[in-house]
């Protein structure tokens, strides 16, 4: 037992030492320590991450129609859309990289250079990322069953909600008093199993929502989160950046507003959100 | 190298203790132990009577249909990943059972009653046959004597394979995650989906398979050594 | 006590025994010699059904044991056999090995079985060993062992398969006085080998199996000085 000790303490030694000689190479141009002493290695970077001119972009391909995987294989959705877009205006190649949703925040600054995934402006991420503008209202709606007797945020109460692991839901249901998250990678996998009585209602994205209840028609119901009845915050998507990266968040914020003021942001909500 | 240490310090410190966090993972563990040990027993148990099954005969000596459903078995589960069987199993088979524990514990003992009774076939075969004869000649049915003679002498021999299976098993189940089931792996993703901090629940919850399989196969190895008393060739 | 009616026996195309009859009287002692591959093996594990036979029919006690219909388990708890290697079950004590079959079987309870065995080891002066695996004992303490663990079994009729034949030169004299001391006993024995001395002394019939015949039979002065068939006298000139 003491060799198999000794063997963890040099494995463990060897994986922190490992940790420590990437962040001396990427620590830190900013050096006000208080401030951001709670910053994470990697996300921050000297080297711009455009050099190359190609903008790495993480998303989680399970979100229609945000994000979800097209017929040809590759990632497809609005975010998808709006990002190839914004890296036009910038004069970068777009390369999207389809990942698990709760390591994106993780990813940005070593495996990918921004995400957009239907990504909700919260606190906690902002301890990690920047955000660009926001770009879209976030509303959580919640699904029950038909015959569900669930119609406000008491009723959620002690329940068994369905989430996809690390969206705004799964943090909603954080704060519901004795209400347990059942973590699903998909949100449809969370909606099969309301279906099958496993979960007694699940909290996903407005749209994403509005998909399943269309496809489920006689089997849910939904109900808008940001009714009196439930009361969810009002929340936005927004693109999380590297933390401190300034110069990539203006470009990314001035394609943005050029996006909107001549007319092709609203073209692409149309084709993807409201059709 | 302070600031390297504050910095391990402070990702120690949001992975394992923040919000007693460090509970999550022993509740994941327990879910994850859970389901390897139940799902133990029942693939020893299907196991020994899928192996009894392959190698039963007809009187003329060719395969029986026992033996060919046998074979069907081992090479449907053989030939799948273990992660569809869960997912068949979670949403299909099985979608009216609200206890995910159960569910996880049949589809991980289905999948591994089919490697270990390849491993118990082997190890019945390696039994030499005038054990058998001998058993046979004193009176004893087919069924005594392998209940009593030529099983125990198998079990032996197949110790440090089924060994072997037990703690792939208990790797295997890692994937529970995937339909909602917050094992020890996904209690690490629980984390840093909380955190945004990877390193430290991975390599944590590495840490804690590694020390429960160190475990594990010393009780095995001392169970062979137990075994093996009677035994000295 | 055992009749043999026109037997026949083949493995595939082989026919290992080509028609045998014999019968064996109780309390007789039946020695069978021959040439290795003869058939001689084949016919004493075809007298407790280890070998089924192909054709013809064998009666012990009156029973017909060849008929589907007859329990072989329950004729072969009066049968006991003895192997060439001995296949005493490894997993267990020799105390275990004796009285399994016996209590499993339930012609006895443990008690009683544990008693059996003790009196048995006794009389082949192996006491000692009682809580010893077979590993641990030397080829001719197993072999004695295997002779007492079928007579726990209070059997009608010995059969014996090359009992020695396996056995370290020294050890064979320690496993033949057991089955000497048997004979003395009264106990009815098929036993295949190729102890002719043991033949010779103890044998009421020798029986010599050749090409899955039986060839010649003779009681042993007869058979041993005035062997008939040819190819007897030439068995018998290699190895005497």
């Amino acid at each position: 037992m003491k060799k198999a000790a000794a063997i963890l303490c040099l494995a463990l030694t060897m994986a922190f030492a490992g940790c420590g000689n990437s962040d001396d190479n990427t620590n830190t141009p900013d050096t006000n320590g208080e401030k951001n002493s709670e910053s994470v290695s990697g996300t921050e970077s000297e080297q711009d991450p455009l050099a190359d001119g190609v903008l790495n972009v993480g998303t989680n391909a399970e979100f229609p129609p945000f994000e979800f995987v097209g017929d040809d294989g590759e990632p497809d959705g609005f975010d998808m859309a709006l990002i190839k877009a914004i890296g036009e205006k910038m004069g970068v190649d777009v390369v999207v990289e389809n990942m698990e949703f709760d390591s994106l925040v993780a990813s940005i600054g070593s495996k990918i250079d921004v995400a957009i995934a239907g990504m909700t402006i919260t606190d906690e991420r902002k301890n990690m990322v920047d955000f660009s503008d926001e770009y879209y209202e976030a509303v959580q709606y919640v699904i029950v069953p038909a015959d569900s007797e669930i119609a406000s945020a008491a009723d959620l109460e002690g329940k068994n909600i369905g989430v996809q692991l690390g969206t705004t839901g799964d943090f909603i249901v954080e704060d519901i008093k004795d209400a347990t998250a059942a973590q699903y990678n998909k949100a449809v996998d969370a909606v099969n199993d309301l279906l099958n009585g496993r979960v007694d209602a699940v909290i996903v994205d407005k749209n994403p929502a509005q998909v399943f209840g269309e496809q489920f028609k006689d089997e849910v119901k939904l109900f808008d989160g940001e009714s009196p009845e439930f009361g969810f915050e009002k929340e936005y998507y927004a693109i999380a950046l590297p933390k401190g990266d300034e110069e990539l968040a203006k470009s990314v914020n001035d394609a943005l507003a050029e996006l909107k003021a001549d007319g092709t942001f609203d073209e692409l909500v149309t084709q993807y959100i409201e059709n | 190298m302070n600031e390297w240490f504050a910095d391990v310090a402070y990702k120690f410190q949001i992975a394992f203790l923040d919000g007693e966090r460090w509970k999550l993972y022993l509740s994941g563990l327990g879910v994850t132990l859970q389901i390897s040990f139940f799902a133990a027993i029942l693939g020893v148990a299907i196991g020994i009577v899928v192996a009894l099954m392959k190698l039963s005969v007809k009187k003329d000596g060719k395969r029986s249909l026992w033996s060919v459903i046998a074979q069907i078995y081992i090479d449907v589960i053989r030939g799948t990943p273990s992660v569809l069987q869960l997912l068949i199993m979670w949403f299909i088979v099985m979608k009216g059972s609200k206890n995910g524990v159960l569910v996880a514990v049949l589809t991980f003992g289905i999948n591994s009653g089919a490697y270990v009774s390849e491993i118990m076939r082997a190890g019945i075969q390696a039994v030499d046959h005038g054990q058998m004869e001998a058993g046979r000649s004193l009176g004893l049915s087919k069924g005594q004597t392998m209940r009593y003679i030529i099983l125990p002498q198998a079990i032996k021999n197949v110790l440090p394979p089924i060994g072997n299976e037990f703690i792939v098993l208990l790797k295997e189940t890692a994937i529970v995650g995937y339909v909602s089931l917050s094992d020890l792996t996904r209690t690490a993703s629980q984390v840093s989906s909380r955190t945004f901090e990877a390193f430290m629940p991975l390599i944590g919850a590495a840490v804690i398979y590694f020390i429960i399989i160190k475990i594990l196969s010393k009780l095995i190895e001392k169970l062979e050594r137990r075994l093996r008393k009677g035994d000295h060739r | 006590m055992i009749t043999v009616k026109n037997l026949h026996k083949s493995f595939g195309k082989i026919e290992v025994l080509k028609g045998i009859d014999y019968h064996v009287e109780k309390g007789e002692k039946i020695v069978i010699v021959g040439p290795s591959g003869s058939g001689k093996s084949t016919f004493l594990r075809c007298m407790n059904l280890l070998e089924q036979p192909t054709k013809g029919e064998i009666w012990f006690d009156g029973q017909l044991i060849t008929d589907p219909k007859t329990n072989i388990n329950k004729v072969r708890e009066h049968m006991g056999m003895v192997f060439q290697n001995f296949n005493l079950f490894n997993n267990l004590t020799i105390m275990g090995n004796i009285t399994l079959a016996p209590v499993k079987l339930k012609l006895m309870n443990q008690e009683e079985a544990n008693e059996t065995a003790l009196s048995l080891l006794k009389r082949v002066n192996l006491t000692e060993k009682a809580d010893a695996y077979p590993s641990q004992l030397s080829g001719g303490q197993r072999q004695r062992i295997a002779i007492v663990r079928s007579l726990a079994m209070n059997p009608k009729v010995m059969l014996f398969d090359e009992p020695t034949s396996a056995l370290d030169p020294e050890m064979v004299g320690e496993v033949l006085d057991v089955m000497k001391e048997l004979a003395e006993s009264g106990m009815t024995m098929v036993v295949v080998t190729h102890e002719m001395g043991f033949a010779r002394e103890v044998g009421s019939k020798v029986l010599f199996v050749d090409d899955g015949i039986i060839m010649e039979e003779n009681v042993p002065a007869e058979f041993f000085t005035n062997p008939k068939n040819p190819r007897l006298q030439d068995f018998l000139s290699k190895v005497l």
